[in-house]
């Protein structure tokens, strides 16, 4: 501290908590909804102190709209896209700085306007894909005549292949979001740091690209990766339009989805807020504990992916 | 070992040209030193013998086998680096042993490698250790270690001491002579440090501007530089230069600004031509002030203990004189200079090549 | 930039391991954007099986719209709404979690944690405080101000909800972000101005806040960008654009026009007016961040 200031810093401590209190407010009566009765929620003023019907409403929140096999969908789905955005931007970032090739700017500027072209402003051609992602084939066949002579030689059905769709599947939760331009800089950031003569050094030694990959920059990306990890997982978690779109059947989507469905299903009913915001403690705590335990790389990742 | 052969190697990027043809030979068991200030193109030619660096024109051949389109790997050489280039997440005996685990060679070879080189350079006990956990002499010897277990037919190192402290530099220096004696292998050193160069090598090669200038002993070099810029290059205290002319009996000087210099008798220069003089301060000695020799008033003193060094102003450029430490001189007090003829360097004042 | 000494000799393999990335973004996000270009000039007839060029029919459709002019005029609230308390709420607990000594980092966790939640969920938890007839804040305002709040059928109450939900999710991103900037800030400027005599809330004015300013710039920027794009679970989830069109955002309306309405041409339109503005966003975000690589340097 620069001077002593007891009453400022009392003023900040009271302002400090007024404000914690605000935002962790609505957390708070999720909690005393989850832990009584609906009609002891219902009540006018609702508890002010938690219940203790909270395995109950739980156990019926589990029980209610398949949630146990969409909090595992959302978990696939996370995973998947984690890993998924990891991979291709660390070997996209590779490629575009260890290598020297013909169209590599090019290919630097198309994964760059990708950043131009967020999911939300190109919703309805994007579900029209995945509906059916191999239909351009199937045009560009016909286009082209190709369709018979392929069909009579080889004896595919190109009408079932193009009909194939990733409507209800995973690869149609996560396939499409897969692409990162973000992360590719991020990884492209990053090795243009690690010194120029380690290469160096590992071509005197020996290595092949893809062992200098997996031996000198994988691990100096460490932690990096466990940085972008806690953020993507996140978002994979949190991902609302897409798989809103994609799935049609509960057992197929997301816990995110579900909840909220359960909630405008019924918009004249009463909604059971118990074991509504049971659920919603339930989906909402595995990104939550993640950002916990993973504080430091959560605010790492964030400052990151800015850079 | 082996022999490095350097054929007329160019290397240009697009239209900026930094090696104009550089022919060396550098024979088994040498330890050749290539010194020059920076961008002189010495860590380019190094670069190149490596394989890190494209040749543009010319040969390179190791052992007699033209490696121009040869990757490093396929070589033989290893490289010591300037920042050491530890690989900063494997453990220094992982650092040591990753060429020969690339190679696939037995866990029980690399093993009993890793502890051979480790107890030549006395680092067998941070084998577990980081990089980051080691001080820069450690890492130093980590970085010669990684070199040295590969067994190479060449030893390349780029300025492998700069980073170092000068004490340390000072150890690792006669340490890494005493290597090179035992591992009796053809190693080239790259650095700026002359003191380094003359004590490292058995063949200095002075370079400048994308050429050779000199190639010889050090001692060859240092008492025969063969071009001026050698001359201002070589040597711990620069070298006092003059203008002048050599006599029509090419037997005095008479120097710009007055002064002249006798030869004593023998013919000192081609008569009759414009010529620099370079005269190193310690071949010079304070003498009583003479009409028409040379000489000049004190202007600083620069007292080092071994010796001191007198700045002359001689109303021209000024020069020093490297003169004994009990030399007592009074301040601004006129003094003239003796020199012997044999410490007369004569140089064409057109071209800068030694006459 | 790429390194000086590179792989040059494999040049198959470098195509190959862009193979994965590219390959998704021609299917999922080109062919799909061109597809929006193209729509965005044709109508199609309600089956879908044929469409006819129509040049700039759809966007003049969309402009001359009362509803799409409603949706600007509701974004425009929105987004400067959730910008403006998100950004302030970030840097007044940044301000205030940098001074304390004790309990940083409790109050830093308990800013941090509403980023994990979802923003449906976000808004769900939200709307059980503001529900008119059992949420407890709502209750207070009947009760204590005499206000009767409706987000459900007031389409000011329903706005006010959703800046709340919305700002509330962005405060922690926010926040990390000045917090970040605070503590960048070199402690013997702030001792200088402290010998020159200047007191807390001087040097926050006259030192600080300068100082942080390019911090401000950014997250303003991708605030709007956030408000933008990120908060369509908000407004499907609590909402649906209603009540009658206010909050009826951009991005929800192409949403609603396209699978709704099944207008792809309307749709489209509007999918490309909005792709100039991202790119419009873009633009500006990176003008900053060359600025703040200056900074830096």
């Amino acid at each position: 501290m620069i001077e002593r200031t007891p009453w400022l810093d009392l003023v900040c401590h009271i302002l400090l908590i007024a404000g914690v209190v605000a935002v962790c407010l609505p957390l708070y009566y999720a909690l005393i909804a989850a832990t009584h009765t609906l009609p002891d929620v219902l009540q006018v003023p609702m508890p002010l102190t938690p219940g203790n019907e909270l395995w109950t409403n739980l156990k019926t929140a589990m029980a209610r709209g398949d949630l146990g096999r969409q909090l595992v969908n959302s978990l696939i789905v996370s995973v998947g896209v984690t890993v998924g955005k990891i991979a291709l931007s660390i070997l996209s970032a590779f490629a575009i700085t260890y290598f020297r090739f013909p169209f590599r700017m090019t290919a630097f500027w198309l994964i760059f306007a990708t950043l131009m072209l967020p999911i939300e402003v190109r919703i309805v051609p994007t579900y029209a894909v995945a509906a059916h992602p191999l239909q351009g084939l199937g045009w560009l066949l016909d286009q082209t005549g190709l369709r018979g002579p392929l069909e009579s030689l080889t004896g595919w059905n190109v009408e079932a292949v193009v009909k194939w769709s990733l409507l209800d599947s995973y690869a149609g939760l996560i396939l499409p979001l897969m692409a990162s331009a973000t992360a590719t800089f991020l990884f492209r950031q990053l090795f243009l740091t690690i010194p120029e003569e380690l290469l160096e050094a590992a071509k005197i030694d020996g290595a092949s690209p893809m062992r200098f990959l997996i031996d000198v920059l994988w691990p100096m990306s460490r932690t990096n990766v466990v940085a972008l990890t806690v953020i993507l997982f996140v978002f994979g978690w949190n991902q609302y339009l897409w798989p809103l779109l994609i799935t049609t059947e509960a057992s197929m989507t997301t816990a995110v989805i579900g909840l909220s469905k359960q909630i405008s299903a019924a918009p004249e009913a009463v909604p059971k807020w118990n074991t509504l915001m049971a659920g919603a403690l339930l989906i909402t705590l595995p990104p939550v504990m993640v950002v916990v335990a993973l504080q430091r790389w959560f605010v790492k990742g964030l400052v990151d992916s800015e850079k | 070992m082996a022999t490095v052969d350097i054929r007329k190697v160019e290397k240009s990027y697009g239209p900026a040209k930094v090696l104009h043809g550089v022919d060396l030979e550098i024979r088994h068991g040498e330890f050749a030193v290539i010194l020059g200030p920076s961008g002189c193109g010495k860590s380019t030619l190094l670069r190149m013998i490596a394989g890190l660096e494209e040749i543009t024109g010319g040969e390179i051949a190791i052992d007699g086998r033209v490696v121009n389109r040869l990757e490093p790997r396929e070589r033989d050489i290893a490289m010591v680096f300037q920042n050491y280039a530890l690989y900063p997440h494997m453990s220094v005996a992982e650092n040591m042993s990753y060429s020969l685990r690339i190679a696939h060679a037995p866990k029980q070879t690399i093993r009993d490698k890793v502890a051979g080189v480790a107890g030549i350079l006395g680092i067998g006990d941070f084998l577990a250790r980081k990089p980051t956990q080691l001080s820069g002499g450690q890492r130093q010897r980590v970085a010669m270690g990684r070199a040295i277990i590969r067994e190479p037919k060449v030893f390349l190192f780029d300025e492998p001491l700069s980073n170092l402290d000068a004490k340390l530099r000072h150890q690792m220096r006669t340490e890494l002579k005493r290597l090179h004696l035992r591992l009796d292998a053809t190693s080239i050193l790259v650095t700026h440090d002359q003191v380094e160069a003359m004590s490292l090598a058995n063949r200095l090669i002075v370079m400048n501007a994308g050429r050779v200038e000199q190639v010889g002993t050090p001692g060859e070099v240092y008492a025969r530089p063969a071009t001026l810029f050698v001359a201002g290059f070589i040597g711990s205290l620069p070298m006092n230069f003059f203008k002048g002319k050599v006599a029509d009996d090419g037997r005095s000087l008479s120097l710009d600004g007055g002064a002249a210099l006798a030869g004593e008798g023998a013919q000192i220069g081609p008569p009759d031509r414009e010529v620099v003089v370079g005269v190193r301060p310690d071949a010079l000695a304070l003498a009583p002030s003479t009409a028409g020799g040379l000489g000049g008033r004190v202007e600083l003193v620069e007292d080092l203990g071994s010796v001191k060094l007198v700045h002359l102003d001689d109303g021209r450029d000024g020069f020093v004189v490297a003169a004994p430490p009990d030399t007592e001189l009074g301040e601004a007090t006129e003094h003239g200079v003796k020199v012997r003829a044999k410490d007369l360097h004569l140089f064409d004042a057109a071209s800068g090549r030694r006459l | 930039m790429i390194k000086r000494v590179n792989f040059q000799r494999h040049k198959p393999l470098a195509f190959l391991l862009l193979a994965p990335q590219m390959l998704v973004l021609a299917i999922f996000v080109f062919w799909p954007a061109a597809q929006a270009l193209y729509q965005a000039f044709t109508v199609s007839d309600p089956f879908g099986q044929r469409s006819t060029f129509v040049w700039f029919d759809n966007f003049r459709d969309v402009l001359t719209s009362p509803e799409y002019f409603n949706s600007i005029y509701r974004t425009a609230i929105f987004s400067s709404g959730t910008t403006a308390s998100a950004v302030l709420a970030g840097l007044a607990f940044a301000v205030l979690v940098d001074r304390v000594v004790r309990g940083k980092s409790v109050y830093r966790l308990l800013v941090i944690w509403p980023y994990a939640v979802a923003p449906v969920l976000a808004g769900v938890l939200w709307l059980f405080l503001f529900h008119p007839i059992y949420g407890a804040i709502a209750l207070m305002l009947k009760q204590g101000f005499g206000v009767a709040w409706n987000p459900l059928l007031d389409g000011n109450d329903a706005m006010l909800l959703v800046i709340v939900a919305a700002a509330w999710k962005q405060v922690s991103y926010n926040f990390v972000f000045f917090l970040a900037a605070l503590q960048a800030i070199p402690r013997s400027l702030i001792e200088a101005a402290a010998i020159d005599g200047a007191g807390p809330v001087r040097r926050f004015v006259s030192i600080v806040f300068p100082l942080i300013s390019p911090t401000t710039f950014f997250l303003l920027v991708i605030n709007v960008v956030y408000a933008f794009f990120d908060t369509f679970g908000i407004i499907h989830a609590l909402t649906q654009g209603g009540p009658g069109g206010a909050t009826d955002i951009l991005v929800y309306k192409v949403y609603a026009d396209g699978f709704l309405g099944l207008d792809l041409g309307l749709s489209s339109a509007q999918s490309v007016i909005l792709m100039i503005l991202v790119i419009g966003l873009t633009a500006v975000q990176f003008r900053f961040l060359e600025r703040r690589v200056k900074y830096a340097q």
